[in-house]
């Protein structure tokens, strides 16, 4: 998906550090006022799409890789766990096992803001990797129509004129299956075909400078 | 009175919008006033003093516009058709009225509105326990943070199970590869993605 216009694009840069620090916030003071894990992280998840949507997928993913939100969303899911197995220390499973400290300050309710933190960095990683994998299923659907346009010609010029495609679905249909088929049969370092029809961002992280950045970065 | 008058107002705002989403023929304008209606819903838990319900309600229906206005423009929808047959209609008709008639029963049991629930509740149930001893017991000032962490965590972590499998399911079900592998049948053994990286410059 392409980016929108530079007006959406430069606000976009200036708000969307608060956006996150709001959710940072939301999340550690959960225990004090209104929000929590959950709200504060699907608002650091809508910073982050905010920025996929104004800046493009692709520029989004060079910033900051899907790999790596798979594997935030794991540790946050372990964490939390790690959280209650982590009750037994006072006894029981889930068990409040810090100091309750003085109420109405940050550093209060034992395990409760630990608690939060775990659930926060799921939630906005697992809503951030769900958005980004629907944005390139969308991609992988919406491409085949542009090959189609293509590879018909050209296998139109070597073999005959009788295989020129129809207008009509069913010709758009068979063009479509083969050039699906071509695709397929091709190795996987074929040239820019493929990775243009079916993108991968690995493989294309790879090949564009990377500028590094908060979560970015290749491993 | 006041403020039945305001909950009133908003949840006849967001009955309209439901009854907008649901006979509009357009997938876009369903799918926006569908968001209105989660607005106003967020908008009656503020008024009914639940700013936590408020929150997560509003930033998790921002989610969801976005995602459903996206699928909404790729699949390039446009209308619905409307209509259905008769017994459908009447299917439909009978199953409402017994759900009016449920409700009904079971909202006669609530106590009057604006009066805690908790406490009418009687004492000893579990949720006068918990607003009486939240606090020292937890250490939280905000009881509903203090519940679902500390004594109901069992249920955050189901939750947390949840949103992990379903996290799980979809990228397993839409990632590139998948597709991929569903395009060209005969490939041959499995490869792992790692070792096609690690093969290619």
């Amino acid at each position: 998906m392409k980016g929108m216009s530079p007006i959406v694009q430069t606000v976009t840069r200036w708000i969307r550090a608060f956006i996150v620090l709001f959710g940072i916030y939301v999340i550690c003071y959960g225990h004090i006022s209104p929000g929590g894990g959950f709200a504060g992280g699907v608002v650091i998840a809508c910073g982050f799409i905010l920025l996929m949507l104004a800046l493009g997928r692709e520029a989004c993913e060079r910033r900051y890789s899907i790999r790596w939100a798979g594997k935030l969303d794991a540790v946050g899911a372990l964490a939390f766990a790690a959280v209650a197995l982590l009750g037994f220390a006072a006894g029981l499973y889930f068990q409040n096992f810090l100091g309750r400290g003085e109420s109405f300050q940050i550093r209060s309710a034992g395990s409760i803001p630990l608690g939060n933190f775990a659930i926060g960095l799921k939630v906005s990683a697992s809503l951030f990797l769900v958005v980004a994998v629907l944005s390139v299923l969308r991609v992988a659907a919406r491409r085949p129509p542009a090959t189609e346009a293509v590879k018909p010609a050209e296998t139109a010029e070597t073999v005959g004129p009788e295989d020129v495609p129809a207008a009509g679905p069913e010709a758009a249909e068979a063009a479509a299956a083969a050039g699906a088929r071509q695709v397929g049969i091709a190795p996987p370092r074929a040239p820019v075909g493929e990775d243009e029809r079916l993108p991968r961002a690995w493989a294309r992280k790879r090949r564009l400078p990377t500028r590094r950045r908060g979560l970015g970065g290749r491993r | 009175m006041t403020i039945v008058l305001l909950l009133a107002f908003v949840l006849g705002l967001a009955v309209m919008a439901a009854l907008v989403a649901v006979e509009t023929t357009d997938t876009l304008s369903a799918v926006i006033a569908l968001g209105a209606l989660g607005f106003f819903v967020s908008t009656g838990f503020l008024i009914l003093c639940a700013p936590d319900l408020a929150i997560t309600q509003v930033v998790v229906e921002v989610l969801t516009l976005v995602v459903l206005i996206r699928a909404t423009i790729a699949r390039g929808v446009k209308t619905i058709s409307g209509g259905g047959e008769l017994f459908g209609r009447a299917l439909a008709l009978v199953a409402l009225f017994i759900v009016f008639l449920v409700s009904y029963e079971v909202l006669k049991q609530l106590p009057p509105f604006g009066e805690p629930a908790a406490l009418a509740a009687g004492a000893g149930t579990p949720s006068v326990f918990y607003l009486l001893h939240g606090l020292e017991r937890t250490g939280a000032a905000n009881y509903v943070t203090a519940i679902i962490l500390d004594f109901r965590g069992y249920d955050t972590l189901g939750e947390a199970t949840v949103i992990f499998t379903a996290v799980l399911g979809a990228t397993a079900i839409l990632r590139r590869r998948a597709h991929k592998r569903a395009e060209e049948p005969t490939r041959g053994p499995f490869i792992p993605r790692t070792e096609l990286e690690e093969d290619s410059p």
